[in-house]
């Protein structure tokens, strides 16, 4: 008489081999690499006409410019990062208020980035030091918020990123909206929550990948 | 530079790839039958997956048990494409005067699972291979407990009609098949 998990365990081969890793780790760092190019590559497709209405957003939120002291819409300030109560879009995402000091830099169906104006590193593709809004079909994580009537969930992340998301409008694509955000630029769990609670999904979103 | 974060990353991946490749690479040997290349391709996807989700992994708790359901689901994707294009032996028996050793009762068994539907080994690999209960079993294959016990009950009796009477088979696991 045969067990089975023991025919199954001989057929199985050898229990112990030498493993080097290292090949494993070359093709997750190629995998990762393309994910994040994936993500952002999308976005130069609409950089023109998201960079078009960046610079709008950015004269508008100036705070010094004669722009934003003359524009109607309240300035409000929530520790960090102050609010224009004035809606903007990008690709299919719409936004309640714009942070004042930042600006669009990519727009694209899978999401949108935002840097501080004057940042640097200006290609979309690259997400350090920016938000980065994205339309994402994978299951929520991290500490469960009530906010609003809706549910959020925050988690810290690497390299001082974190990332706050919570499921989209009935009357939007279904998935979740999240924003991975850097958490030494200013941007706190409070304005995160004010922020993404004012994104709007449209019907043309597409889940990002990863 | 890679930043500390990343560092950390890769060395608990390293750390998990040196103690886990070879058992995942055993499981995926069972659920291709022995195709050693379909197998090796199976746990690169695998890991390749696993380091890009980390973050997740690594919150999650449990990367084995994470490795083994992207493996499983890495399996039954690739075979549900290429199944229908495959003949396999049904009929085949088995001849106990043929098997001499480990490495023709390995290959025989090996064969004897190639006669069996995708589902139906990945069920018997994970129920009598890595000992998991029904209820792990139909999570990890997103169906229910009651096919759990369909399939592997149509598997063993495939099995039995395969392999027996060169090979007697037996299950014993905790749970009625």
């Amino acid at each position: 008489m045969n067990d089975l998990n023991v025919l199954l365990d001989r057929a199985a081969g050898p229990a112990t081999a030498p493993v080097d890793a290292r090949a494993d780790l070359a093709r997750g760092h190629r995998a990762l690499s393309r994910t994040r190019r994936r993500r952002g590559a999308v976005g130069l497709v609409g950089v023109a006409a998201a960079g078009a209405m960046g610079i709008g957003v950015t004269r508008a939120l100036e705070p010094g410019s004669s722009l934003a002291a003359d524009s109607s819409p309240t300035l409000q300030k929530v520790t960090g990062i102050s609010f224009l109560a004035q809606p903007f879009e990008a690709g299919p995402y719409t936004f309640d208020q714009t942070p004042v000091g930042w600006e669009v830099q990519g727009a694209y169906p899978q999401g949108v980035t935002i840097a501080p104006v004057g940042f640097p590193d200006q290609e979309p593709a690259s997400f350090v030091g920016k938000l980065v809004i994205m339309f994402d079909g994978n299951p929520p994580f991290g500490e469960k918020i009530d906010h609003d009537g809706r549910t959020f969930w925050v988690s810290n992340g690497e390299d001082n990123v974190a990332t706050i998301m919570t499921r989209t409008r009935r009357d939007e694509p279904r998935g979740m909206v999240l924003i991975q955000y850097p958490t030494d630029a200013g941007w706190t769990r409070e304005t995160m929550l004010q922020f993404l609670s004012g994104v709007h999904v449209g019907p043309d979103a597409e889940k990002g990948i990863g | 530079m890679p930043s500390n974060r990343s560092s950390e990353r890769d060395a608990e991946f390293v750390d998990f790839v040196t103690a886990q490749r070879t058992a995942l690479l055993r499981m995926a040997r069972l659920l291709t039958a022995g195709d050693d290349a379909s197998a090796e391709d199976l746990v690169q996807t695998t890991l390749t997956r696993l380091y890009v989700h980390w973050p997740r992994v690594r919150r999650a708790g449990n990367p084995v048990g994470y490795a083994r359901t992207s493996l499983t689901h890495a399996f039954v994707d690739e075979q549900r494409r290429a199944y229908s294009r495959r003949e396999t032996p049904t009929e085949q028996v088995f001849d106990s005067a043929t098997l001499d050793g480990d490495h023709d009762l390995a290959h025989t068994v090996l064969a004897a699972l190639a006669t069996l539907a995708p589902r139906q080994r990945a069920v018997v690999v994970l129920r009598h291979f890595l000992d998991l209960d029904v209820a792990e079993t139909a999570r990890m294959l997103g169906c229910t407990t009651g096919t759990v016990k369909s399939q592997n009950a149509k598997a063993l009796a495939n099995l039995r009609a395969v392999l027996e009477p060169a090979i007697t088979v037996t299950a014993s696991n905790r749970e009625p098949a």
